[in-house]
């Protein structure tokens, strides 16, 4: 008995899942069982050098319509190498009905000029009106696509776009029921406001001057990431658990949130945000159970200024349920300048915190800054770990090595649990 | 040997015995002794191959890996004092090797991956011949993991190969293409072969 005397269906199940083109097209060509077997293939995945050698005169776009036509029920069709408009046309007018997945790089985005052409790449993909899923990769979105709505469509992916607003609208307004939105690497950006009543997972990366406007409308949002903007509104928040907003190049300014009971991760990062957003937001989350924050100023214009100082006890005191903590470089400094840790109340806990990681950069005020780590040790009951990473310490003279001895005694007296990185 | 209830008392008794089970002869094995001394006997089952060897393994083993010897066991049409459960499509050579794979994957289960892996790895090294065996036997008794990893292992034998060497691999001696098609196939896709 040998592998010639597989049942068909034990053939078919295992040829099913084969997905890249290239052993598709070789199975075809194995036996007549075999072809017969690969009609019942799945997903098709056409690498980005599929056909960067070819063999015969036939383009590209002909090649992927004859493997397409081969298959009874196309699920997922995956193409990173080039095609043109007239060649998608023609693949989903063969399985547009079946295709539940679709994943294309689709332009240059260093062409300057969007091609002319009628129908356009994006307008052809409203042919497939049954997706699930759809992913691009490298779309220039500056002319608003023909679509009809796309009922069953429920995650979209951009990555690396030049878009233009009105056209990002009317995106949206064609998927009404996203469950997931990734708009990763998206430039031309200014001001973008999404309602989308399903939407659970968003995550937004807008490259540009970092002053976007978001306003997001979604009852039901849980995980939230935002890079790239500077105002940032989204009122109904009663599902969220996870929250992160970044800002490499611009001023985080105006943050609105609805309450935030039920939010379990919050990371605040950037160059620059407003004092009061970040009041806002620390007040905001008070149930948070790990929370990361990484700003290296603040100020309300231009100007980068330093942090105002944070009371230690009262930070604590405002998130009981702080089980992880990560702070970084000018943030700690302000934990550590207000000496509440004086006077503190003596029923005063960190009651959940298990793992803290700081990182420190100048060693200026390092007293204080001892002092506050030590608080956290003797606080913070039930702490496990505490790692200390030290970056780019500006060291001017013995300061500098004096703050590390100071850092080694302490990791020295608690060795179980502080870490030096 | 306070708790012990009536099967394993029965157990136990019958460990001390070599007895005729279903044509074969069956010696309990050493450690079911004195796990049934301690009184929490490890229960064994009986399969038996299409050349009538009897293979004796831990039930929970068995029944943790194959759906099929589980719904046995559970609909009560096994009887664990009398019955074994013929497997007439399945051959010694693979039903041992079946064996060892589940009772394998059963103790080592908290290993990690890496190590598993490579067990793995080395237990499907077997020509095509002996995996296409294991593969029924699996579909058979329908091992899921089991069956999975073949799979794997069967995907990767075709993936990236010339059509020549698929067939080569596969024992494909007849294609089923006319003398037009096959030639067509050439034409259009000449460095696959």
């Amino acid at each position: 008995m040998s592998m010639e005397s597989l049942p068909d269906a034990l053939l078919q199940y295992i040829l099913s899942h084969i997905s890249n083109a290239r052993d598709v097209a070789a199975c075809n060509c194995v036996s007549k069982r075999w072809k017969d077997a690969t009609t019942y293939v799945r997903t098709l995945y056409f690498p980005r050098n599929s056909f960067d050698n070819p063999s015969s005169g036939e383009i590209p776009d002909n090649i992927v319509q004859r493997m397409v036509s081969n298959v009874v029920k196309l699920e997922e069709l995956v193409v990173y190498s080039p095609f043109s408009p007239s060649g998608l046309a023609s693949w989903l007018s063969l399985v547009g009905q079946s295709l539940t997945q679709l994943e294309l790089r689709m332009d240059n985005l260093a062409d300057n000029q969007a091609s002319r052409e009628s129908p356009s790449k994006l307008d052809c993909i409203g042919a497939a009106k049954n997706l699930v899923s759809l992913k691009l990769w490298g779309v220039l979105m500056i002319n608003s696509p023909k679509w009809d709505v796309f009922q069953n469509l429920s995650t979209l992916e951009i990555i690396g776009a030049r878009l233009e607003d009105p056209v990002l609208t009317v995106v949206l307004l064609a998927c009404p029921y996203l469950k997931r939105l990734l708009l990763l690497g998206c430039e031309g950006v200014r001001s973008i406001s999404i309602e989308l009543p399903y939407l659970e997972e968003c995550k937004l990366d807008f490259y540009g001057l970092g002053n976007c406007s978001l306003s997001l409308i979604s009852p039901k949002i849980e995980s939230l990431e935002v890079q790239g903007c500077s105002w940032i509104r989204v009122p109904e928040t009663g599902h969220l658990k996870k929250l992160s907003i970044s800002n490499s190049s611009g001023r985080v300014y105006m943050i609105d949130f609805g309450n935030l009971n039920v939010l379990e991760f919050l990371s605040m990062r950037g160059v620059q945000w407003c004092w009061d957003a970040i009041c806002k937001m620390l007040k905001l989350a008070s149930e948070v159970k790990h929370l990361f924050m990484k700003v290296e100023f603040t100020g309300d214009f231009e100007a980068l200024q330093p942090f105002p100082e944070i009371d230690f006890v009262e930070f604590f005191n405002s998130h009981p349920k702080l089980r992880k903590f990560d702070i970084h470089g000018a943030m700690f400094a302000a934990l550590c300048q207000r000496n509440s840790l004086k006077h503190v109340d003596p029923g005063f806990v960190i009651p959940c915190l298990e793992e803290a990681v700081i990182t420190v950069r100048s060693p200026l005020n390092a007293e204080q800054k001892i002092s506050t780590l030590e608080s956290l040790l003797k606080y913070g009951k039930n702490l496990r770990t505490m790692v200390i990473k030290i970056l780019q310490m500006k060291s001017c003279h013995t300061s500098a090595d004096d703050f590390f001895d100071e850092i080694c005694r302490l990791r020295y007296m608690n060795h179980e649990k502080v870490r030096i990185e | 040997m306070t708790q012990l209830d009536r099967l394993s008392v029965y157990h136990w008794l019958n460990a001390w015995c070599i007895k005729p089970v279903g044509g074969a002869l069956v010696r309990q094995e050493p450690e079911y002794i004195l796990l049934a001394l301690m009184g929490s006997p490890l229960k064994k089952i009986m399969l038996c191959s299409s050349e009538k060897e009897i293979f004796s393994v831990e039930e929970q083993v068995m029944v943790q890996h194959s759906v099929i010897i589980n719904n046995m066991i559970e609909d009560g049409s096994y009887n664990h004092e009398e019955s074994k459960i013929p497997l007439d499509c399945v051959d010694s050579k693979t039903l041992k090797k079946v064996i060892d794979y589940c009772t394998h994957h059963t103790h080592h289960h908290n290993d990690n991956q890496e190590d598993l892996e490579a067990w793995d790895a080395q237990f499907l090294n077997v020509d095509s011949n002996g995996l296409y065996d294991l593969l029924m036997a699996a579909n058979y008794l329908e091992i899921r993991n089991l069956l999975d990893l073949i799979y794997g292992t069967i995907k990767n034998m075709i993936k990236g190969k010339k059509i020549d060497e698929i067939r080569r691999i596969f024992n494909i001696k007849d294609h089923g293409f006319t003398p037009e098609e096959e030639e067509q196939n050439r034409k259009e896709y000449p460095h696959f072969y």
